[in-house]
């Protein structure tokens, strides 16, 4: 026990006797300017979620601000929303991506229209609005693809509306 | 205790700017470009799927060769991709430090519009047998050190 009472005291003398009293302070304050740039990092930004923006309108229907370059029937009306696949089917990670206005900031934001698929066509609120659609030859920007590809069965149920991004406005 | 103080200052400035040098790369454009023109098949992360190809933590293995390199540009999603030189370098070098992550080489030259303008002029016709020569190029080099 001696041990331990000396061991902490010469320590606490020592670093009494070497450090002032705001030292600590200090030392916290640096730490916490420098903690604060962390999540600043450009990977940390890359990877953070989205803030969902304000919205007006009604995900099933079709005038609803995310769809205007959609083409197929809205999840939202087949058991799932506009960010999430109906029970049974499975959302294709390869998918067509567009730009929206937001009529309550009136800002551009990014849209993934990720398909639903694995199950037959869901035939209600068939919604084609095709804002920004290219022909097959920009497969890269045109909704005529069947987006299933990319998830295990090719068999196309319903489309979501994700928002992905703020859009980058070039003057 | 001053000394850590303005070491800790110094090196959170560092640290915050060093990841992108800001002439050189517009962070917003470039993650907006990826998005709207590349996202859609090797998705947000990178990771790919199916038949695409999973760029994370792995693309930056190509700038091991010459020819890997000019893979990067000569690929049709970046030779063809509707944007100019400038912004198509930018992307490529925000997918390198960003995508690419660890893979990134120590020296990493960051690619050039005037470098990118001359590659895009001579696309890729044929792809899936290329890349499989490439990347067998690749894992044929010597392991570096």
């Amino acid at each position: 026990m001696k041990f331990f009472d000396r061991f902490f005291e010469n320590n606490a003398r020592s670093i009494a006797q070497t450090n002032g009293r705001r030292g600590m302070l200090k030392g916290l304050g640096a730490a916490l300017v420098g903690a604060s740039t962390i999540p600043l990092l450009p990977v940390a930004r890359a990877s953070e979620p989205v803030k969902p923006p304000q919205e007006v309108g009604d995900p099933g229907e079709c005038d609803y601000w995310r769809y205007c370059a959609i083409d197929g029937f809205l999840c939202d009306c087949c058991g799932g929303s506009t960010n999430s696949c109906p029970p049974g089917t499975e959302m294709s990670p390869i998918t067509w991506i567009g730009t929206c206005k937001n009529p309550v900031d009136d800002r551009n934001y990014v849209i993934s229209y990720n398909d639903c698929c694995g199950k037959t066509q869901c035939n209600s609120c068939l919604c084609q609005r095709d804002e920004g659609d290219r022909p097959l030859y920009r497969s890269d920007k045109s909704n005529d693809v069947n987006w299933c590809l990319g998830a295990s069965s090719s068999v196309y149920h319903c489309s979501t509306a994700i928002v992905v991004g703020i859009a980058f406005e070039k003057n | 205790m001053k000394i850590l103080t303005s070491f800790l200052l110094l090196s959170s400035c560092i640290i915050s700017t060093s990841a992108f040098s800001s002439d050189l790369i517009n962070e917003k454009r470039a993650k907006f470009n990826y998005q709207m023109l590349c996202q859609g098949c090797h998705v947000g992360d990178g990771r790919g799927g199916k038949d695409v190809p999973n760029m994370k933590g792995l693309v930056g293995n190509f700038l091991k060769t010459q020819k890997g390199r000019e893979y990067l540009v000569r690929v049709p999603g970046a030779a063809n991709s509707a944007i100019d030189s400038k912004e198509l370098a930018e992307l490529l070098n925000w997918i390198i430090i960003t995508i690419g992550s660890e893979s990134k080489p120590k020296d990493f030259k960051p690619f050039t519009e005037h470098e990118v303008e001359e590659l895009r002029e001579d696309p890729l016709m044929e792809v899936v047998q290329y890349r499989i020569m490439l990347m067998k190029e690749l894992s044929d080099l010597p392991e570096q050190r």
